[in-house]
């Protein structure tokens, strides 16, 4: 029977975590959700015209690291992202964050590479605390953060925003020239 | 199911009930006022900018709490400045919020065991007995009980103090109406002329100055104390010896006075049911519509200082807390330090007050304002009168 680390502590835990980044820190990112049952995949499973969700805004932690050239000629370029967000957040709101979700952030587009949700308080995940599923024993622990990784994706492959549109102005030159 | 455990909501409503003992719900002053504690402290300590992790039945707790400590405060001192007066007074009878008057009651009281030792009053009964004179036999044992007779105890069983001893002789007056001795005036062979012999010894009397009565007995005294034994008696541990010889006729039995030693050491000489010490003395909770706004000021205050310990509490049970991808620490150990400084000089400062308003302070206080003001109108000039 563990002492520590009650519901009753949890919420303590929840309520500090939902003050300090939603109220304090209010760092907020847009989530699109991908629409697998929209995306039309090639015969590799690919696909270049994927179909996301209306975007949602959400607040989490940010880490940007800085721009990675990945050619030698410096033309192409890449950066890595950490998100952190609070999971009871993301459960309250019925959101899923998966590979291949897209978030925006700082006027960038990152393509999720990976999900985790390995930080629990006092270390234990009560939806998977065998004495508390097994209803041995009451709610203790709390799984705190979905941390997501992710790095930045060229924005004219989404289908999120129209990229080089424009009106293509007639020639304003004079005849003969 | 998480469990979502609400905190301060930014307002509150007080029911009766809702404070942890129900000391003051009754007043309505009190239920008035404990929202408005409530949301007063929670805005002191930082809300609508922070959130406050605590209930309103946490402030009214501390509410409740901040008037106890009040009352507390002022029943002890009430309690320390008059205990010498409440000694043995009834507990029945509710003293807050009332005037005591000062009274001699608890001084007599210490004073009386001296009375008891002296004679002269007391709280220990004096009881009577008696030794039954056996001729030509001087020493006796108290704890005979065929010759000592007790008015309350056995002689040998319950331990005595004999107080006073009435072995003495005859005084000198019964010798004077002595019928077979007679005055030697011949004045009741006058009477007797006249018709009034036997009628009454108050004939010895007549037609006589009172120097002579003097004298007369002062003479009979000298003669017993010459040529007679002197009756006095020895007293050591249960033995007593008398003298002169008792011999059937001189004396056939001396009366004493005693107390019983577990009269005396019994330390429970007061009625049941009266003040004893500290904790019977009947000061109840203050009432709290009665409080005047300097009290209700320290109320609220240390409300506030047990409502930020309180919150140090909490936000201290953990070092750290985790956030996502990282860990805090609150500032639990700035609220507790905080509120229990605050405590201590609230504490502080109505004990200091209150001290400043002992009897003996007011006095003090007194005394010294007169001499003040005597040295001042010493310095005013006096007249000079020009005749």
């Amino acid at each position: 029977m563990a002492l520590f680390g009650s519901a009753r502590d949890a919420s303590l835990v929840r309520s500090i975590n939902r003050e300090l980044i939603n109220r304090y820190i209010d760092t907020e990112i847009v989530f699109y959700k991908l629409s697998l049952n929209d995306t039309k995949a090639n015969m590799y499973d690919e696909s270049d015209s994927k179909i996301y969700y209306s975007p949602m805004r959400i607040n989490c932690l940010v880490l940007k690291e800085e721009k990675a050239y990945t050619s030698d000629d410096n033309y192409d370029s890449t950066r890595l992202g950490e998100f952190a967000f609070l999971r009871d957040d993301l459960k309250d709101k019925n959101i899923v964050v998966e590979e291949g979700d897209v978030l925006e952030w700082d006027n960038e587009f990152y393509e999720i590479d990976g999900v985790g949700s390995s930080q629990y308080w006092t270390g234990r995940n009560p939806a998977t605390d065998i004495g508390h599923t097994n209803g041995d024993r009451g709610e203790f622990g709390l799984s705190i953060a979905i941390k997501v990784t992710a790095h930045v994706t060229r924005r004219n492959r989404l289908n999120i925003q129209d990229v080089r549109t424009g009106i293509n102005r007639s020639n304003n030159i004079p005849r003969n020239l | 199911m998480a469990q979502n455990i609400a905190i301060w909501p930014g307002s509150s409503s007080f029911f009766t009930g809702d404070s942890p003992f129900g000391l003051y719900d009754s007043d309505s002053t009190f239920r008035s006022d404990a929202d408005k504690v409530a949301d007063w402290c929670a805005k002191r300590m930082g809300y609508p900018i922070n959130d406050i992790e605590l209930q309103p039945i946490n402030f009214f707790a501390c509410f409740e709490e901040a008037v106890s400590e009040y009352g507390a405060q002022l029943n002890t001192y009430n309690i320390r400045d008059n205990m010498l007066n409440l000694y043995g007074a009834s507990t029945s009878s509710n003293l807050t919020g009332q005037k005591v008057s000062p009274n001699f009651g608890g001084l007599i009281e210490l004073a009386e065991e001296y009375g008891t030792e002296a004679g002269s009053g007391g709280n220990i009964p004096y009881y009577t007995g008696s030794i039954s004179m056996t001729s030509n036999k001087q020493i006796y044992d108290l704890t005979d009980s065929s010759v000592t007779l007790l008015e309350s105890g056995t002689p040998g069983t319950d331990s005595i103090e004999i107080k006073r001893l009435f072995h003495e002789p005859p005084p000198a007056i019964v010798k004077y109406f002595d019928p077979f001795i007679g005055t030697g005036l011949g004045s009741q062979q006058m009477m007797e002329t006249f018709g009034f012999g036997s009628m009454s010894p108050g004939v010895s009397f007549m037609m006589m100055p009172m120097y002579a009565d003097m004298l007369r007995l002062q003479a009979i005294e000298f003669n017993d104390h010459i040529r007679k034994s002197a009756y006095s008696f020895e007293l050591i541990n249960n033995r007593i010896k008398f003298f002169p010889i008792p011999n059937g006729a001189n004396f056939t039995k001396v009366h004493f006075q005693y107390i019983k030693k577990s009269d005396r050491s019994n330390p429970l000489k007061g009625e049941i049911g009266t003040i004893s010490d500290f904790s019977n003395v009947p000061y109840d909770n203050v009432v709290y519509s009665n409080i005047n706004d300097v009290g209700k000021q320290w109320i609220r205050k240390y409300a506030l200082a047990l409502a930020k310990e309180m919150l140090g509490f909490i936000r201290g049970k953990y070092s750290s807390l985790p956030i996502p991808n990282a860990e805090v620490t609150l500032n639990g150990s700035d609220l507790l330090s905080a509120g229990q400084a605050e405590k201590e000089a609230l504490l502080t400062e109505i004990k200091e007050t209150l001290d400043t308003m002992s009897r003996q302070s007011q006095l003090e206080r007194k005394q010294a304002e007169s001499d003040a003001m005597q040295q001042q109108m010493n310095k005013i000039p006096l007249k000079i009168y020009i005749g």
